[in-house]
């Protein structure tokens, strides 16, 4: 399986177009809000005080959410790629089982998204660092998360991917997530100024979790310096709105949020063996 | 038997692909499947290499049935489009294959040398020939030392001189190896060195034998007779039938060597010229389906 693996990430990272455009999506909502995105939402909150270090966690944690979305699709989209050049046939002819193929692919665009985010978030550490002298929070908890979103997505692409596993329809679709990605990550619009049709819709998605469990991690500390001579309902409206926090019956918690995460990746997983004879027959023929 | 394939059929819906097909081969043998695009030679190699579900028959390599764990490392199977990756290199590309079979740590120095590759180990794969690249291919589905090679048509595109040093080399290595090797062809010419033949027509098994059998039974030889006075020479071989006339020439069926003596014999002073042509695969394949290859 190391072989099929290590094929996979180095193919990924062999293309530049490919590491480009798979992380447009993400550069796309950092560039957004640095040009007006920034200026807009400082003016809305301007009764907070901290108010730049704020917000720039929260766009950091908006943008990793979106990187682990598009990245593991675009990785995903090798399993079209094999399937249109044979390369699917002739690795179910080698001692690697089709579910071992599988497994491969699978944890192969895990390992891109997570080193992707890790990218991501070292370019945003160090504009903000030099451009706002902001310093980006970390804790280690950030690699778990990395880790987790990394594998959620992952785990939905291949399910997505082996449906329609044409190399033409996935660069269709790889557009499609690269776009929609950050409007149900809440970056381009934060959930709270959406029609309430919107957010329902991005309730059921892991996107808005994935974005959230990031920016509790990342704003907890300008959080709390922000609102330390609010009222207590205050931050929690801003929580609500900016998708720190989703409100289902009451705003979620960290443990929450993970807990979403991995529910949604367990459904995948179960659907996925459902589908594996069938995605066996969509990729070998 | 080393591959026994019996009663092998692939219905798609309504449509039967293959029909009935029985296919048996010794080990270390030279087996082609001849016939025209579309005549189900592919899905047949497909169902016998594993790759492709059957809807009845059974199929057997070296004792083990396609579903068994490790049915793989028996064969090897060159597609007939390339399966490995441009951006990667050859020695690249040929390592990753080997590591995603148990117990092949190294490509085997005699692989390389066999199939020329020395020159181009770190070239490109992408910036290949299409000769260089099959010879790639080919070197790739040997990797893990397999019992049997499978060809899906290896030399549609490529020049005449690429297909026979392809087709030298795999020779060689077959009588070194005691490799089978088991070819789909539309190229008749590239059957002539085959152990068997089997010719495959509408999912069909329509006629097998060895390629010496072929030529005796279908073949047929062509004596052409250059003369000025036609008509005359018609008359004195009366006892042919089906005699065929073009300006100066006209030619007949001459199975034996000794009816063609016979023939030339008794017309020797009527003709200025004459030409005698054995029978190849094209007839063969005409003469059994009626029609050219497609």
């Amino acid at each position: 399986m190391t072989a099929l693996i290590m094929r996979n990430i180095k193919l990924y990272f062999d293309s530049k177009s490919k590491v480009f455009f798979s992380l447009l999506g993400a550069l796309i909502s950092f560039i957004l809000y640095i040009i007006f995105l920034s200026k807009n939402m400082q003016d809305s909150w301007s009764n907070i005080s901290e108010v730049v270090e704020l917000l720039d966690n929260w766009i950091v944690g908006g943008t990793l959410a979106i990187t682990a979305i598009t990245t593991t699709f675009h990785a995903a989209s090798m399993i079209a790629r094999d399937r249109e050049s044979d390369s699917m046939k002739d690795f179910v002819l080698t001692d690697l089982s089709f579910i071992k193929i599988q497994l491969s692919y699978l944890i192969s665009s895990a390992v891109i998204g997570f080193i992707m985010q890790v990218f991501m978030y070292v370019i945003m550490y160090l504009y903000f660092k030099f451009q706002d002298s902001v310093v980006i929070r970390f804790t280690p908890e950030l690699i778990l998360i990395a880790f987790i979103s990394a594998f959620t997505w992952a785990v939905i692409a291949q399910f997505i991917v082996s449906w329609i596993p044409s190399t033409e329809a996935q660069s269709k679709i790889n557009g499609i997530i690269g776009a929609a990605a950050g409007f149900f990550a809440g970056v381009y619009l934060p959930i709270g100024f959406l029609p309430s049709f919107a957010q329902t819709i991005m309730k059921y998605t892991p996107a808005s979790y994935g974005a959230a469990l990031y920016r509790q991690l990342l704003t907890k500390d300008s959080l709390n310096q922000a609102f330390e001579k609010l009222p207590a309902h205050a931050m929690e409206t801003f929580k609500e709105n900016m998708g720190i926090s989703i409100k289902l019956n009451q705003l979620t918690t960290v443990k929450q949020e993970y807990l979403i995460l991995i529910l949604f990746v367990l459904l995948f997983v179960v659907l996925y063996s459902l589908c594996v004879r069938k995605f066996k027959k969509i990729l070998i023929g | 038997m080393f591959i026994e394939v019996k009663n092998l059929v692939k219905k798609y819906k309504e449509k039967t692909v293959v029909d009935d097909v029985n296919i048996s081969i010794d080990e270390g043998q030279f087996i082609a499947l001849l016939g025209p695009n579309g005549a189900g030679k592919s899905t047949t190699i497909n169902m016998i290499t594993g790759l492709l579900s059957t809807t009845s028959g059974e199929i057997k390599i070296a004792g083990m049935k396609p579903n068994d764990k490790h049915f793989g490392h028996n064969i090897g199977v060159v597609f007939q489009q390339s399966t490995l990756d441009k951006e990667l290199t050859v020695k690249e590309n040929l390592k990753n294959r080997a590591a995603m079979y148990r117990n092949v740590q190294t490509i085997e120095d005699s692989l390389i040398e066999e199939f020329e590759l020395k020159s181009i180990l770190n070239q490109k794969y992408g910036s290949l020939s299409g000769g260089q690249k099959r010879r790639v291919d080919i070197a790739r589905s040997l990797v893990h030392n397999p019992k049997a090679l499978f060809l899906d048509e290896p030399s549609t595109g490529l020049d005449i001189q690429t297909r026979s040093v392809i087709w030298q080399t795999l020779d060689h290595f077959r009588k070194e190896n005691g490799l089978t090797i088991i070819l789909t062809t539309h190229y008749l010419e590239e059957t002539e060195n085959a152990d068997f033949v089997y010719i495959i027509d509408h999912g069909k098994i329509i006629k097998a034998d060895t390629v010496s059998n072929l030529k005796k039974n279908f073949a047929r030889n062509i004596l052409t007779l250059e003369t000025k006075q036609k008509e005359n020479v018609i008359e004195l071989l009366n006892e042919y039938q089906d005699i065929k006339t073009d300006k100066n020439c006209l030619s007949i069926y001459v199975q034996e060597k000794e009816a063609v003596i016979l023939v030339l014999n008794k017309v020797s002073d009527l003709i200025e010229n004459f030409e005698y042509k054995k029978g190849t695969m094209d007839d063969i394949f005409v003469t059994l389906t009626g029609r050219e290859i497609r």
